[in-house]
């Protein structure tokens, strides 16, 4: 790209850069900031047209919006009160936080709640691999296994 | 028209409040009240500028500042330190719910009659400056919505083209597009106003009705 085309481009940018952002530079892309800003200053028409977009700035400028009054600034906060009592009483998940903090007052709960998840999972496989062992069983042999375990009367005679 | 992300430039400044906006939503999910009640002393003055801007009615303004700021409590335990910023996401609640509005509502008188007695030294002078606000008010409720939210969170808000666009979930080049085109409105709008500090009276663009809508 030539140099004429170059600049071509960058004038056609600051134009389009006046007309959206207005001239304050301050609310201008920084990369154009940077690059702009000269461009403009050495042409007259975009030096016009920048004083002309300044105009507009003053004018928006003139309707200022009235501050937040302190009674709104006092509901909002009333509403966070209100809030934190209510959740403090109600939530089920403030619940189960408050639990936690007593029967695992070290931080995270992770950790202690991953093991015991371990834990079981791994008292459930073994169960399941012991299972196996007695399966060879009849029903008439379990049943007298569990008689004779529960004290049970009706015992066959080859036990007693 | 050539895209650029310059406005999305953290500053240290910037990136250090949006730390401690982090850290202040984590105090209030704690139970903290005192930090909500920085992050109202901090981000309600540009909620309620945001709600002022884009609805015209002050009371409307309020409710729309006090139910953003009621979500904001109610998110407090949700929120994820570092996701977004504090700031982008207030804003962005209260420009939904004021979209909302708009579309719910139906047109209204926009400027309704001030009191031209006033308690100041220079009564005129005051009344000038109230009808020229209002009459730059009245130019601003008259855009399209959706480029007068551009212009509110731009040039009002001062904030980067990049969060203006994400808050309205718009590329960074159809943003310009509707700044651009909301600008040549108010200043079409404000002709006359507008002539008499450029010194300038013809320069005002001339637009059709149908392109000044899109």
């Amino acid at each position: 790209m030539s140099d004429r085309q170059t600049q071509e481009k960058r004038r056609d940018r600051a134009l389009v850069v006046l007309e959206t952002y207005g001239a304050d530079m301050a609310r201008w892309p920084d990369a154009d900031r940077r690059d702009l800003a000269a461009v403009i200053e050495q042409d007259p028409v975009l030096s016009e047209r920048m004083r002309e977009e300044r105009a507009l700035d003053t004018l928006l400028a003139s309707a200022p919006v009235e501050p937040a009054s302190y009674a709104l600034q006092s509901r909002i906060l009333d509403q966070l009160q209100g809030r934190q009592v209510a959740d403090a009483v109600l939530s089920p998940v403030n619940f189960w936080r408050q639990l936690m903090s007593v029967l695992w007052p070290y931080g995270s709960a992770v950790v202690p709640a991953g093991a015991l998840a371990v834990s079981v999972v791994l008292g459930g496989a073994f169960g399941a691999l012991t299972t196996t062992a007695v399966n060879g069983w009849t029903d008439e042999q379990s049943y007298e296994v569990m008689a004779m375990a529960l004290g049970d009367e009706t015992l066959t005679e080859e036990w007693q | 028209m050539s895209s650029c992300e310059g406005g999305t430039v953290i500053t240290p400044t910037f990136g250090r409040q949006a730390g401690e906006d982090d850290r202040l939503m984590a105090s209030l999910a704690a139970g903290d009240e005192a930090a909500g009640r920085v992050i109202v002393e901090r981000h309600l003055s540009q909620v309620l500028a945001v709600a002022r801007r884009m609805l015209g009615d002050p009371s409307e303004a309020e409710d729309v500042a006090q139910d953003t700021f009621m979500r904001a409590w109610a998110a407090a335990g949700r929120w994820e330190p570092g996701r977004a910023k504090l700031s982008t996401w207030l804003h962005r609640i209260a420009m939904n719910q004021c979209l909302d509005r708009l579309r719910k509502k139906k047109p209204e008188p926009l400027h309704p009659d001030y009191d031209a007695a006033s308690d100041g030294p220079d009564p005129e002078a005051q009344l000038q400056d109230r009808q020229l606000a209002e009459c730059i008010d009245g130019a601003i409720q008259s855009l399209p919505e959706r480029q007068r939210a551009a212009i509110v969170l731009s040039h009002y808000q001062q904030l980067g083209n990049s969060e203006a666009a994400d808050i309205l979930a718009i590329s960074v080049e159809a943003l310009e597009s509707l700044l651009s085109r909301g600008r040549k409105a108010l200043r079409l709008k404000l002709k006359s106003e507008w002539s008499e500090l450029t010194g300038v009276p013809d320069r005002a663009p001339t637009m059709t009705p149908e392109r000044a809508e899109r």
